[in-house]
């Protein structure tokens, strides 16, 4: 019966292997059906094993479900099994149902764009990859779901192959993220080397009755640096805007829903080592905080729409990392699975917008899409509050109230932390509303109006908009209601907040200044957005600070010149193969040597004569002089 | 007699071929095909046959533990015999053998050559060397084999090769011959050493394998015979140099023998010949080749950064995958072992494949410039998509064997020296550079040559799914593999490392 588990994830890799095999000699209908289909199938399961999970008592709700032996090998092996509990059913769920609806957008938004079969081919093996990951029941397993993912992502950014720029960009994400991925690996390995096996429960169980040590520390440092390149988090964000390139939905799902959150599950997964080394622990918080004011700055300047939402993206996981960081696993949790529906609203509204402007990004070429099209902008506007976080009726400010209330009274620089979460409060708000002005207010910048949309695009953008109000409430503060629903739920993985709470009037007082922070944000974006409409003056190119920003405070520059450059120096200098060439050399040189000696056989007598002459004065002088 | 019929049945089918061939090109291959379809069913049921004796050797690990022996008298007075034996290792072995040299038949099925049937019979040949140098259990009876191997390498290379083929075929045979004299060497001072030690003068593998040489300086000189020998073969760092030209210009079936099988049987000889025949020598080097291990595979990677020919990246990466390969062996540890047995597969399997594609490319483009391709996943998407596909395969994708045989090795090299491990780790970042440099440029964009470019035949197409098949199948379904290896990685282990029996780690 547990092996019905498996399911979830083979039935969208089956959808993989029946799109490649059979995709491109059949009609659209065909791939559209299998690749939502299955995928739907699974969303199904996983909501059906969620509530099941929420109806038995704590001790209950992991389930584990193994097919069979992988590798074994006198020493060490791994098995074929899947870990179902509240943690990696909650990272199902979300992936599944958005998944679900985005395939389902997706079936309008590709037509007509070419390889329909192969775009919901590579989607299917996402989804079943992604799954792998989440449950994975040993760090083998997950390993070859995170890969997986970083595959598609790969594939689906290069997805428009024939601009040669696309496929730079998924190149330059699957290199970033594999340079992270040889940390995990060389932590895999020490895991291994230390506690003997990758079974993830053992590994926990083994390492809380070790209980700290630097090995301990020295593999939580490591799937650290896995996770934050996966997810994008600061030195490892560079890829992220950049796969952009790929089809919008794919950004939607891949780069901002789920795929780049794969490290916070990792960390939220594995949270028992990070509690054992508080000094990981915190480099969790320190990153989650630089990232989040660093997604949050350079998402102010862009004039992409896309790039935009990834900057946002990399700031919002930058929250999901605080939380983890101040031990806050849950709230990082809630974070996630509000962002996966707010953020995967904002990008299928962007894809809507583009696909309405006939491919145009700019937001500074956009105006007036609230009268062309109402409905998407109401949709937008939810994704943007929800983003925003505006207080009461969003789920964006219960989740991060949750963090920030965590981070206020974490013992290492609990205030400070707050105080740039709260600042992050007021960039996103300023840059989000800065970006949907401009695109839905004052009067359209494009020559020949809109192009129509597809009535698909709208039931899974309404549905993502209900899951970015509704799902708050799952969870909110002490003074509001104190609902406890979510982190009720993840109790028997994720332990409760370690620290102590704060007084009730100090938590109070805490969100009404986030609150009004927010509030403060759309009221500037607005004065900010009036001027520049009536300065008149479009702005091609940034200069200054802004142009600092716009470029992502140069980190790209940063990388080229300080890694790639020396790098493909190096490799160019390599290339002739010395080696090689020493080989070569010798051979020269005999050459060279059997030359000089052909002339000593010329064939000339007196030459030899005069050989023999010399070598018999010098044998006569030795006699003589000795 | 089973084992025989393994030899016999490619040299039986080359030389049938090459009657064949000045009347009927298709009957030819035909033939060829039959004969190599027969060894895969020899081959087949041996495995079948054994499968359960397999398992219970694994018990009682020790000495050698032949499954099937073949053995006769050959020249008694020097003490050479004719001695074949195979166990779950040699099948596995040979096992590949049949599967690539199944594909380099498919590979140049489309194109015909001149002089087809002499063609045929060098490929029958080396098929028979390599099948006798997985199962040779006398010294000189695998020296005979091992130079069966080399010199019908040489004509396909110097024969059928590209531009730069006689120069390339040159340099094969001048490092293959120079290290396998070594080797020869190495043998006739061991057979010397023994004889005056023991009173029996024999080549005897078995025989000479409980006897180690004293760990005196002359034991170490002949163990390096054989290392160097193996280690050219292997193409390991600083020996590799004649291995990028002579991937490189050979025709793709030379190719695809050479990087599958004949690099495979410099391995096959460091596991079954160095090991077994100097365990003492093999461990004290050990450190020294795991830092060529690790060398190899960093300077396989860089240089394939850089390479424009589509052929010399592939030979590259093949150069620094058997580092892993290396490191794996000298290891001494069962996960490592049995990474490099993986490894040996898949390997085999996949760069074989991109041999196959490279092959295909030049065939249909004319030429092996990936700077002059570009635009094929819009001109023949099934191409396109397999040769992506063995691409990242190659990258050691999780999930495929390439990865799984990198996963165990490196693990097992963590359990022993933790830096080279951890640069073994950065150097499988240099493999994911270079791979997808090459499917960018061979494959996106749009093309500028408005040619039609033809898609892969049926054939082709097949022969490569059947090969992502099996990568895929040894990386998520590695036991029965596992389980055939598995007394000999335990009976050389032991041989190495008496004392610690299994060397697994402490747990």
């Amino acid at each position: 019966m547990q092996t019905v588990i498996w399911i979830v994830p083979i039935l969208p890799i089956a959808g993989f292997i029946i799109l490649t095999l059979f995709g491109r000699r059949s009609a659209w209908q065909f791939s559209a059906v299998v690749g939502a289909g299955t995928v739907g199938v699974s969303a199904l399961l996983a909501l059906v094993a969620g509530l099941t999970l929420a109806g038995v008592p704590d001790a209950g709700r992991t389930v584990i479900s193994s097919l069979g032996d992988w590798v074994v090998i006198p020493g060490f092996s791994v098995d074929f099994s899947l870990r179902l509990d509240v943690l990696s059913d909650l990272m199902a769920m979300v992936i599944t149902v958005v998944a679900f609806l985005i395939h389902l957008y997706s079936t309008a938004f590709m037509r007509g764009k070419g390889d329909y079969h192969r775009y919901f081919a590579y989607l299917n093996l996402f989804v079943g990859s992604m799954l792998l990951l989440v449950l994975g029941n040993n760090l083998l397993l997950l390993f070859v779901g995170w890969e997986g993912v970083g595959l598609c992502s790969y594939l689906l950014i290069g997805f428009w192959y024939e601009d040669p720029t696309n496929g730079l960009a998924a190149n330059k994400a699957f290199i970033v993220t594999r340079i992270a991925d040889a940390a995990l690996l060389v932590g895999l390995f020490l895991t291994i080397s230390t506690f003997g096996t990758l079974d993830i429960s053992q590994v926990l169980s083994r390492a809380s009755s070790a209980g700290s040590s630097p090995t301990v520390t020295a593999i939580a440092a490591l799937l650290l640096v896995g996770a934050i390149g996966k997810s994008a988090q600061l030195p490892f964000q560079l890829w992220l805007p950049d796969a952009m390139a790929g089809p919008t939905p794919v950004s939607a799902l891949i780069h901002a829903a789920t795929m780049v959150t794969a490290g916070v599950y990792l960390v939220a997964r594995m949270h028992l080592f990070y509690v054992l080394s508080p000094g990981v622990q915190l480099a969790v918080a320190i990153i989650g905080a630089a990232t989040l004011l660093y997604g949050g700055l350079s998402a102010l300047t862009q004039h992409d729409i896309k790039r935009v939402l990834a900057y946002s993206t990399i700031s919002q996981i930058g929250y999901m990392f605080l939380g983890l960081g101040v031990g806050a696993w849950s709230a990082a949790m809630f974070h996630f699975m509000n962002h996966a529906f707010f953020k995967a609203l904002l990008f299928l509204g962007a894809g809507v917008v583009i696909h309405r402007l006939n491919g145009e990004h700019n937001i500074m070429r956009m105006g007036g899409i609230r009268r062309t099209d109402r409905p998407l902008f109401w949709l937008f506007l939810t994704g943007a509050a929800a983003l925003t976080g505006i207080p009461l009726v969003t789920s964006g400010f219960y989740s991060k109230e949750a963090i920030l209330e965590s981070a206020w009274i974490y013992p290492v620089a609990g205030p400070l932390f707050w105080a740039i979460g709260a600042f992050g409060v007021f960039l996103t708000g300023a840059y989000i509303f800065r970006l949907f002005f401009h695109v839905f207010l004052g009067e359209s910048k494009k020559d020949g109006g809109t192009r129509p949309a597809s009535f698909i695009f709208y039931p899974p953008m309404i549905l993502l908009a209900v899951g970015a109000v509704l799902a708050g409430f799952l969870r909110t503060p002490r003074d509001l209601g104190n609902v406890q629903l979510m982190s009720n739920f993840l109790n028997p993985v994720l332990a409760p907040e370690q620290f102590r709470p704060a007084g009730l009037s100090t938590e109070v007082m805490l969100q009404i200044v986030t609150a009004l922070l927010s509030l403060l944000a759309v009221f500037a974006a607005y004065l900010s957005y009036r001027r520049s409409t009536k300065s008149k003056v479009e702005e091609i190119e940034p200069h200054g600070i802004k142009r600092f920003l716009y470029t992502g405070m140069g980190a790209d520059w940063l990388a080229t010149s300080l890694v790639v450059r020396p790098f493909l120096w190096f490799a160019g200098i390599m290339r002739r193969d010395w080696v090689d060439l020493f080989y070569n050399g010798v051979a020269q040189a005999g050459l060279l040597v059997n030359r000089a000696l052909r002339y000593t056989q010329s064939g000339l007598v007196r030459w030899y004569l005069l050989g023999i002459g010399i070598g018999v004065l010098v044998m006569l002088g030795m006699v003589v002089f000795s | 007699m089973s084992l025989i019929y393994v030899i016999l049945l490619p040299l039986a089918g080359g030389i049938l071929a090459a009657l064949i061939a000045p009347r009927s090109r298709f009957l030819a291959h035909g033939v060829m095909l039959l004969s190599l379809a027969a060894m895969g069913v020899v081959v087949a049921i041996d495995l079948g046959t054994h499968a359960e004796a397999m398992a219970a050797a694994g018990a009682s690990a020790g000495a050698l533990h032949y499954l099937v022996e073949v053995s006769a008298t050959w020249i008694p007075s020097l003490g050479i015999s004719f001695h074949l034996g195979a166990d779950g290792l040699s099948f596995v072995l040979l096992g590949l053998t049949v599967v690539l040299g199944l594909i380099a038949l498919v590979s140049s099925w489309r194109s015909s050559y001149e002089n087809e049937g002499f063609y045929l019979l060098n490929i029958g040949l080396v098929l028979a060397g390599v099948a006798g140098v997985f199962t040779a259990a006398d010294l000189i009876l695998f020296f005979l084999f091992w130079e069966l191997m080399i010199v019908p390498m040489y004509f396909l290379i110097s024969a059928w090769g590209g531009t730069g083929r006689e120069r390339a075929a040159m340099k094969f045979f001048l490092f293959t011959q120079a290290s396998g004299l070594l080797m020869l060497l190495s043998m006739i001072g061991l057979y010397l050493a023994h004889g005056s030690a023991t009173g029996t003068y024999t080549f005897d593998l078995v025989s000479l394998s409980g006897w180690t040489a004293g760990g005196a300086a002359p034991a170490l000189i002949l163990f390096l015979g054989f290392v160097t020998a193996f280690g050219v073969k292997l193409a390991v760092v600083p020996a590799h140099a004649w291995a990028p030209d002579a991937y490189a210009e050979a025709p793709t079936a030379g190719s695809i023998l050479l990087s599958g099988l004949l690099l495979k049987s410099g391995a096959y000889g460091l596991l079954r010949f160095s090991i077994t025949l100097f365990p003492e020598e093999a461990r004290r080097i050990a450190p020294v080749m795991l830092v060529l291990g690790v060398v190899t595979i960093l300077y396989g990677g860089i240089l394939a950064i850089r390479q424009n020919d589509v052929k010399r990246i592939i030979a590259y990466s093949s150069i620094g995958h058997m580092g892993y390969l290396t490191l794996g062996v000298f290891s001494w540890t069962t996960l490592g072992y049995t990474g490099a047995i993986v490894m040996i597969l898949s390997h085999g399997f996949t760069t074989s494949a991109l041999f196959f594609v490279a092959g295909a490319m030049q065939d249909r483009l004319s030429t092996r410039d990936i700077r002059e391709m570009g635009g094929l996943r819009k001109a023949a998407p099934r191409l396109a998509g397999l040769g992506t596909a063995f691409l990242i395969f190659a990258l050691a994708l999780p999930g495929t064997g390439n990865f799984l045989a990198e996963f165990l090795v490196i693990a097992g090299v963590f359990q022993m020296n933790v830096p080279i491990a951890v640069l073994a780790v950065a150097g499988s970042i240099l493999s994911v550079v270079y791979a997808l440099r090459a499917i960018h440029l061979m494959f996106d964009g749009a093309r500028t040559d408005t040619a039609p470019v033809e898609e892969l035949r049926r054939h082709e197409s097949i022969a490569l799914a059947a090969l992502a098949l099996l990568v895929l199948w040894i990386g998520l379904i590695p036991g029965p593999i596992i389980k055939a290896t598995a007394p000999a990685a335990a009976s050389h282990l032991q041989s190495v490392l008496p004392a610690a029996g299994q060397g697994g780690g402490n747990g």
